[in-house]
């Protein structure tokens, strides 16, 4: 089991278990399954481009290599920016206390991109973190489910069905001016990267 | 950016524009200050799957490996794998040369499938033929945060100097009363918007914030409420 969340807030700590929440947990889920001729479910498989070889399950790996073409150990790997200087390591944050940020207007989660949601379940609550919590405040801390090379912002909230976690990155809308004209769409195509609508 | 109808408070529409809000870029991979590629590669061969070892050592074919490295073939292992196409296996193996038949399969919370019946394509209801359409439902910002996962949002922006005072009221109401509007799709607006055909559904929820001559108007998404899921039976 993960180490729990732990939170600093107004000289007490709190710590909570979490479980992610996925969308088919609640609502359940669909599925499309091809079909052969027998009727019996298809599999799914790649072609390389020149037809040469067909990749089933297993055949496949991926990795990272460097500009000759050697392979590089995950252990090898740092992150760098886009200056190419590397990147500070951020540690998991599971089990290490967190100072929390807030209350917070709700605006400041409506910008994040949730990429994560986790059900928490409380081992020890502030006094004040809960009344906080119960009167509909939001919270915010740093969230880092593995040491890797970003950190991520959580949002600790609270409702009638118990305290959640809202993981992922911020977003920083720009603001409107008149003198700022939206461009025409060039390019429909260049945007379909942007937006991932497909069927989850 | 892509062109949308959005319709006012008092059902008034025009045509804007959207795109999605932006995050600062994630840190490269990369080994001495140089980034790396990250690339797909032929690990094995077929003759080096399990079965295929299985059917020519036997079952506890681990010393086969130990002493021939059958499994690896020198002259494939590690070719990289560039563009590829998808290709259907019928139950047999055989490569199937038309499309095949597609079933849609429901599957219950607890995992349990519910019901099989034949996909119906969902088509797209937002752009700018179709407009996005307030509803009655205008909730507390704070409210709307605690009651529902907002995955993703899109900023609204105008094209002219005429949609920039439709959006900049539309925001500075909805600013001034800290609400967001629960906005959708079809004749009534009651749809959850479907941005392609077959695209997830979402509930959407209009936000308005503004800073004197400037505003900000979001579409923010959401197909998931935030609850816990109801415990498995055993």
């Amino acid at each position: 089991m993960a180490k729990p969340i732990v939170l600093a807030h107004g000289g007490q700590t709190s710590s909570f278990d979490f479980s992610k929440i996925t969308r088919a947990q609640i609502y359940g889920r669909k599925r499309r399954i091809p079909l052969g001729p027998d009727g019996e479910a298809c599999t799914r498989v790649s072609l390389t481009f020149e037809g040469s070889l067909l990749l089933r399950s297993g055949m496949s790996a991926q990795g990272y290599f460097d500009g000759e073409g050697e392979w590089i150990p995950a252990k090898e790997l740092v992150g760098i920016d886009a200056s190419g200087k590397e990147v500070a390591f951020v540690p998991s944050t599971l089990g290490e206390a967190q100072p929390l940020e807030g209350p917070l207007p709700a605006e400041k989660l409506l910008d994040l991109q949730v990429e994560s949601v986790y059900a928490l379940d409380a081992i020890e609550v502030g006094d004040d973190l809960a009344a906080a919590l119960g009167g509909g405040e939001v919270f915010s801390f740093p969230f880092n489910y593995r040491g890797d090379y970003q950190a991520e912002q959580a949002f600790l909230i609270g409702n009638d069905d118990g305290y959640f976690a809202l993981v992922g990155q911020v977003a920083e809308p720009e603001w409107s001016a008149l003198e700022v004209i939206a461009p025409p769409d060039f390019d429909e195509e260049a945007d379909d990267d942007d937006i991932d609508f497909e069927m989850m | 950016m892509r062109a949308v109808r959005l319709t006012n408070a008092a059902g008034r529409d025009t045509t804007v524009r959207y795109e999605a809000t932006k995050t600062p870029p994630s840190p490269a991979q990369g080994r001495g200050g140089q980034p790396a590629r990250f690339r797909r590669y032929l690990a094995a061969t077929e003759e080096g799957l399990h079965d295929a070892l299985a059917g020519a050592h036997g079952e506890n074919y681990a010393q086969a490996l130990v002493d021939g490295d059958p499994e690896v073939d020198m002259e494939s292992i590690g070719r990289a794998i560039e563009q590829t196409q998808v290709v259907f296996l019928a139950s047999g193996g055989e490569v199937m040369h038309a499309a095949p038949e597609l079933v849609e399969v429901l599957f219950a919370a607890s995992g349990e499938e519910r019901e099989r019946r034949s996909p119906e394509d969902v088509e797209s209801n937002v752009g700018a033929e179709a407009p996005i359409r307030w509803t009655n439902r205008r909730m507390k910002r704070a409210d709307v945060v605690r009651r529902f996962v907002l995955r993703r949002a899109l900023q609204i922006h105008h094209v002219d100097g005429l949609t920039f005072d439709y959006l900049h009221d539309i925001a500075k109401d909805l600013h001034e009363s800290d609400e967001m509007v629960l906005v959708g799709g079809g004749d009534k607006g009651k749809s959850p918007l479907v941005f392609h055909t077959n695209a997830t559904p979402y509930r959407a929820f209009l936000e308005g914030r503004v800073d004197g001559d400037r505003f900000q108007l979001l579409l923010h998404l959401s197909n998931m409420e935030l609850k816990r899921p109801e415990p498995k039976s055993k």
